[in-house]
């Protein structure tokens, strides 16, 4: 934290120089000697991949190139005025983490339960489970929560972890600049530029859990002004064990990957990306209640543990377009076409979703620095259902429309700012959304910088609270189906949240991030008599710390502590007996994270990483009726990497080494309670 | 200095920061002399050393088709200063060794090395040569006593160039 790691406000950096005179020829008179380049200069530029020819510039014209950046928002972490905490590429790999939901453990205030092999429940600051509705999830700027329950399959979100360039992780409403279902946090994956991926890269891994992985990538100059990059990935999990037996879950699934991405530069004012993927994944999963439709099946009316396949594919094309008009005026235009399919025993889900996206950042004066974007996204679905889960209608379009604006204000140039943005939006659920945030960033002193955020947010309703039908269980002998349905009323659940952060650079090798909050939340979810309803109130309140400290020059250690305390309700009008002791119990009341990374000799590298999660006294529904709590447990994982060479890496890890086996996170009643089991896998990492 | 432009062909060409800093690198090392015994290492060839985090990406390898002066370049990595011993001629220090910074010019001043790095306080604190990005452009800071103070020799042409300190190494 201490070497300047940079905050993106929703788009990449891309940080070109552009050279606009070539060609001299120079002679240098320096200590009698005369430099004189090729006069051929002109003529060895070649198309085939731009090789070293960057070094027969002269000095003289390396010192006269401007650098120019088109690029949206940069500012240094320390001036940021909301929680953000960043998971750099080095914290990914010398975590030893496979995956991305994995990789969310190391940043504060950020809730993350491995629900089985395949499976994760992850919230921000509260109200987790299978369905965790409050966090929004974005990889390059593309968002990828589902609109079936407006939560996140994480199975699917994946990509090359060596293309990763960062994770910036916000606690907080970041409903102003990235809309609706920001509501506790963003969560914003960023890879690298392709200028930054070049030439080859291999790695394969085998272990007993992750039973093998390989990826590969090659990156490629494609002329002066284009890089490119493509890359394969395939990953082979083993399932886990069940609860309480030693029954194999069923759980074991594979994924398989395949990308590109393409940036280049037309002038030094215009630059572009284009990126994709495609994926498909393969998941074996056993379904411990399968309610049947009593019209055509006997009594009970239920399968048992049954096993099934499930699998889940999907493309992605996204391109953005910069423009830097002037140094006070920058403009992008983003578009993302995202095609997903999901087929389980119990729903198939399709979705289409078209997103536009125009932003414009201008500076007013001296002290205003203005952004302001319109978007429109467009959400095409389809589902194939079963008796026990149904929505109807079964295929609908939605559009959400959305506008945004946000101020920051100089009030005292380099030591207070205001910031003021609201975000509009309308959608077919519920119409109008606003959704205002005032924050005010201070910078008493070098090293110190002090912010408060008060802002409104919503999560606006998906499709099973408005359409959906789940069966809960059937009763002989009439036989009687309970079921949960969505309304066509169920409303946005609203959020007031009151942030404060503080953030000490105390000497060149130590600093701080502290960040405390306290929300206020209405029209919650609930359940009345057989239907979702609006009617639980709760207010959380809680503080995260970040410490960042290098003892001496080969050792880091990194700190996160959350804490959290909720509070919930029933309106007096409620028939609800489960939300609030679930909504109170779901997540840890404290976590804490410790990694220490050591490069113990110029070609060992040894980093530990143990972590505490309080117990969870209720989970589920499912948990609650079987008065099944999950206990507290801390985590130990340990990695060795050996360089023999100065291309290959060695490692050995080690995850989930205290306990063969632990329970994270009891789901809901249709997956049966998994234990996560100890893993150890080799990896070799080979450039080339 | 003389410099006279003979032929302009207006081009364009996208450069990132690395690719400009290590095509710095390359040409600035053809200003700097080093002692005798110490200019080239034992397997002779002229060795430009990262230490810590290296935001070069694959710009610097390039360096490697080339020579500065006779002397094949070799690239090498660093992840502690105390390995540093005899195989470099340069030595680029990373903005991930920020907090250790003073300690390690420290240890580099008692080789013939000539240190390099891209931080605010760089040359203040005794480094040889700091890039320094302006408002558009990269330019050296160069501390010249320090480069000195270990037998190197930097060349008026590319102090010409740069903005010159003069804080050296106080003894403390």
């Amino acid at each position: 934290m201490n070497s300047g790691t940079y905050l993106l406000t929703k788009l990449s950096l891309v940080k070109k120089i552009h050279l606009t005179k070539l060609g001299y020829r120079v002679c240098l008179l320096t200590l009698g000697s005369c430099l004189i380049l090729p006069a051929s200069w002109a003529t060895s530029r070649d198309g085939g991949g731009g090789g070293d020819s960057f070094l027969d510039l002269p000095l003289e014209d390396l010192l006269s190139v401007e650098v120019t950046s088109v690029s949206r928002k940069k500012q240094p972490l320390s001036e940021a005025a909301a929680a953000v905490f960043v998971i750099s590429q080095e914290d990914i790999r010398r975590s030893g983490v496979t995956s991305i939901p994995e990789a969310l453990r190391m940043a504060p205030g950020i809730q993350v339960a491995r629900i089985n092999a395949q499976t994760w429940a992850i919230t921000s600051r509260g109200f987790n489970g299978l369905f965790a509705n409050k966090l929004l999830v974005l990889i390059d700027g593309r968002s990828v929560y589902t609109p079936t329950y407006a939560g996140v399959y994480w199975d699917v979100q994946d990509t090359l972890l060596e293309d990763v360039e960062r994770i910036e992780v916000i606690r907080g409403p970041g409903a102003t600049l990235w809309g609706a279902n920001a509501v506790n946090g963003v969560i914003n994956i960023i890879t690298r530029a392709s200028a930054d991926t070049q030439n080859g890269f291999i790695k394969l891994a085998a272990g007993n859990e992750e039973k093998a992985i390989a990826g590969f990538r090659y990156g490629a100059e494609l002329g002066d002004q284009t890089q490119g990059r493509l890359y394969l990935k395939y990953a082979d999990h083993d399932s886990f064990v069940v609860n309480n037996t030693e029954i194999d879950a069923g759980d074991d699934w594979t994924s398989a990957q395949a990308g590109f991405r393409l940036d280049g530069q037309l002038s030094a004012q215009h630059s572009w990306t284009l990126q994709g993927d495609v994926y498909q994944n393969d998941e074996n999963q056993r379904v411990a209640i399968l309610w049947l439709d009593p019209a055509t099946n006997p009594p009970p009316y239920q399968e048992n543990n049954m096993p099934s396949q499930a699998d889940a594919s999907g493309w992605n094309l996204l391109g953005r377009w910069s423009h830097q008009s002037s140094a006070e005026s920058s403009m992008s235009l983003q578009l993302y076409l995202d095609h997903t399919e999901r087929n389980q025993i119990y729903l198939t889900q399709v979705y289409d979703i078209v997103d536009i996206d125009f932003q414009h950042q201008l500076k007013l004066g001296t002290s205003n620095e203005l952004i302001w974007g319109l978007g429109m996204r467009r959400i095409d679905d389809e589902f194939d259902n079963s008796f026990a889960v149904s929505i109807n209608p079964d295929h609908q379009s939605n559009t959400v429309y959305s506008a945004f604006i946000q101020d920051e204000i100089s009030l005292d140039p380099d030591i207070l700012s205001l910031i003021l943005g609201s975000k509009f939006e309308h959608n077919d659920y519920t119409g109008s959304e606003v959704q205002p945030s005032v924050r005010a960033l201070w910078l008493p002193a070098q090293g110190h910088s002090t912010w408060v955020a008060v802002s409104r947010a919503v999560r606006t309703p998906s499709r099973i609270e408005d359409d959906g039908r789940i069966v809960t269980v059937i009763i002989p002998p009439t036989p009687t189906v309970v079921s949960l349905e969505g309304i066509n009323a169920f409303e946005s659940e609203e959020l007031l949240a009151y942030e404060l952060g503080y953030r000490l650079q105390a000497s060149s090798n130590l600093s701080w991030d502290l960040a405390a909050f306290y929300n206020d939340y209405k029209n919650l979810q609930s359940y009345e008599s057989g239907e979702f309803g609006n009617k639980v109130q709760a207010s959380t309140h809680g503080i995260e710390l970040a410490l960042d400290w290098r003892p001496i020059e080969w050792w880091r250690l990194q700190t996160s502590y959350s804490y959290i305390n909720i509070s919930a309700q029933i309106d007096a009008d409620s028939t609800d007996t489960i939300s609030v002791q679930l909504q109170e119990n779901n997540v840890p009341d404290q976590q804490l994270s410790l990694r220490s990374t050591m490069d113990i000799s110029q070609r060992w590298k040894l980093d530990v990483w143990a972590y505490y999660v309080d117990e969870l006294p209720v989970t589920s529904i499912s948990a609650l009726q079987s008065s099944q709590l999950v206990e507290d447990y801390t985590s130990l994982n340990i990695r060795l990497a050996w360089e023999p060479v100065s291309n290959l890496e060695i490692s050995l890890v080690g995850q989930n080494l205290l306990d063969a086996t632990h329970l994270e996170f009891i789901g809901e009643s249709f997956i049966p309670q998994t234990l996560v089991e100890r893993s150890v896998y080799g990896q070799l990492r080979l450039k080339f | 200095m003389l410099f006279i432009p003979l032929q302009l062909n207006a081009m364009d060409l996208s450069l990132t920061e690395y690719k400009l800093k290590a095509a710095l690198i390359y040409r600035l090392i053809m200003f700097v002399d080093w002692p005798e015994q110490a200019q080239q290492t034992v397997t002779g060839s002229f060795g430009i050393c990262v230490l810590g985090d290296d935001p070069f990406g694959t710009a610097l390898d390039a360096l490697q088709q080339r020579k500065a002066r006779q002397y094949a370049i070799k690239i090498y990595r660093y992840s502690q200063s105390d390995s540093i011993t005899n195989e470099c001629q340069v030595v680029f220090i990373s903005a991930s060794k920020q907090a250790f910074q003073a300690t390690i010019l420290r240890v580099l001043k008692k080789f013939p090395i000539l240190t390099i790095g891209e931080t605010e306080d760089f040359a203040q604190q005794g480094g040889m040569i700091q890039f320094a990005t302006g408002e558009k452009r990269i330019n050296f800071i160069i501390n010249p006593v320090s480069a000195e103070a270990v037998g190197l020799k930097i060349a008026s042409p590319l102090l010409d160039l740069s903005t010159v300190i003069d804080t050296g190494f106080r003894t403390e």
